[in-house]
């Protein structure tokens, strides 16, 4: 699945919430809120996990993927204080004014600006494997979604093994997911989007599969836990981030921490894009 | 002085600078925190008289109330970027990256403020009222940047 349609779908599906919020009676409010809330936490975690480490260290997109960083940053700060400071009132619908804004603003540069530097900076197979290891990390968080979901229990009774009879090697990077996000057998969601995901969950499982892409994707199946260590991490931000950068770019990607192991991951697409050759995969040295 | 052209002029100050910071990398560290502080020290101050003599004129009025709120939210946004950008080494790149996003909202917020929330303001607030702001907003600014010259 091509990575940047899949997360211009995510941004179409948020505007739709934010104008739902605007014109919803009060009462409707906080649980349109919630799904707000959750659709960007998971939307930024996936982001985050999976498609800008496989930007920040192409030059030609890193500055504006720190940037990206940056504003996410700000929408989930202001996430947090919305939730808090539920229910509405006058103030609280200026505050997720200025949130939609920083979201309509952010989306727009990234469909622009980052997504052109992206194309230039990946090879198809790689934004297409960046696709998938997003379609089945998404699909594997919305199966929990669903699952712990008060108002959709009618997905809760779906027979559980439906999809890991069918596809094997799906099995492995969904159970782990399942595992973390304490669902046992890999229960599943009713969306559309996880049949159309099923084939190419299994190539990018069994392709790219590697611990890092597991830790990448399982961080995102575990919804809270992952906002939790993003937060932290992102408090420790500033100098460890981009001392672990520098590392990184020295070729010393050896370090335990959570960058470095998602680092591993573009280093073997650009393998399997350069044997194909061509001008793409010159460019990609660095 | 009217208190539109008092705070526009402020906004340039502040673009000014800002222009400077960005022209400045990680390696001239020095200069960044002098502007930074510099920066930092207009936009509290700035934020401060809007919030203490202009916005409560405006919040009332039905035409401009949630305008006005919004720019308190806005504000509130702006000096937690700035507390984070104080905290954390000016010789980074995630640095140079928050900072862009600061600059990006306040640029927001100036076309915002000047555009939408001025013009229903002058509707509002009338030529003696704005005049009479203007004149308290640069009475306070005075008496602070003499206090913190004496510091």
């Amino acid at each position: 699945m091509d990575a940047f349609e899949l997360l211009k779908e995510d941004h179409r599906k948020v505007s739709a919430l934010f104008k739902e919020i605007e014109s919803a009676a009060d009462h409707a409010i906080s649980d349109l809120f919630a799904q707000l809330k959750s659709e960007l936490d998971l939307h930024a975690n996936l982001e985050e996990t999976i498609f800008y480490p496989a930007l920040e260290n192409s030059d030609q997109a890193r500055e504006i993927t720190l940037e990206a960083y940056e504003e996410h940053k700000v929408v989930k700060d202001l996430l947090a204080e919305l939730d808090a400071a539920l229910p509405p009132d006058e103030q609280w619908s200026a505050k997720l004014t200025v949130l939609k804004e920083n979201v309509e603003h952010h989306v727009e540069e990234e469909e622009g600006e980052l997504f052109k530097k992206a194309r230039q900076a990946l090879s198809d197979e790689e934004i297409e494997e960046l696709g998938d290891q997003l379609d089945s990390a998404k699909a594997a968080a919305g199966a929990t979604a669903v699952a712990t979901s008060k108002t959709r229990g009618t997905a809760k009774a779906r027979p559980a093994t439906a999809s890991s009879k069918k596809s094997g090697a799906r099995k492995g990077l969904l159970g782990t997911l399942a595992e973390i996000v304490g669902l046992g057998g890999g229960s599943q969601s009713s969306r559309g989007t996880q049949k159309a995901s099923s084939r190419s969950a299994a190539k990018s499982a069994g392709k790219a599969a590697g611990k890092s892409s597991k830790k990448a994707a399982a961080k995102s199946g575990g919804k809270k836990a992952v906002a939790k260590k993003s937060a932290k991490a992102s408090k420790k931000a500033g100098a460890k981030k981009s001392a672990a950068k520098r590392a990184a770019k020295k070729g010393a990607s050896k370090g335990g921490s959570k960058r470095a192991a998602v680092k591993s991951r573009p280093a073997a697409l650009k393998r399997s894009s350069s044997k194909k050759g061509g001008k793409k995969a010159s460019a990609k040295k660095r | 002085m009217g208190v539109f052209e008092l705070l526009k002029a402020d906004h340039e100050k502040v673009s000014g600078i800002m222009e400077k910071i960005d022209q400045t990398t990680e390696r001239g560290l020095k200069t960044r925190e002098e502007l930074f502080a510099q920066m930092k020290s207009e936009l509290d101050l700035h934020a401060q008289v809007e919030e203490q003599f202009f916005y409560p004129a405006l919040e009332e009025a039905e035409e401009t109330r949630e305008i006005t709120l919004e720019a308190y939210e806005e504000h509130n946004l702006v000096k937690q970027l700035l507390r984070e950008l104080e905290a954390e080494p000016k010789d980074d790149e995630q640095w140079t990256a928050k900072f862009t996003v600061l600059k990006e909202n306040i640029e927001h917020h100036v076309e915002e403020e000047e555009g939408e929330l001025f013009k229903k303001a002058r509707k509002v607030l009338g030529k003696e009222r704005s005049e009479e702001i203007g004149n308290r907003i640069q009475e306070a600014k005075r008496q602070s940047k003499a206090a913190s010259a004496r510091s």
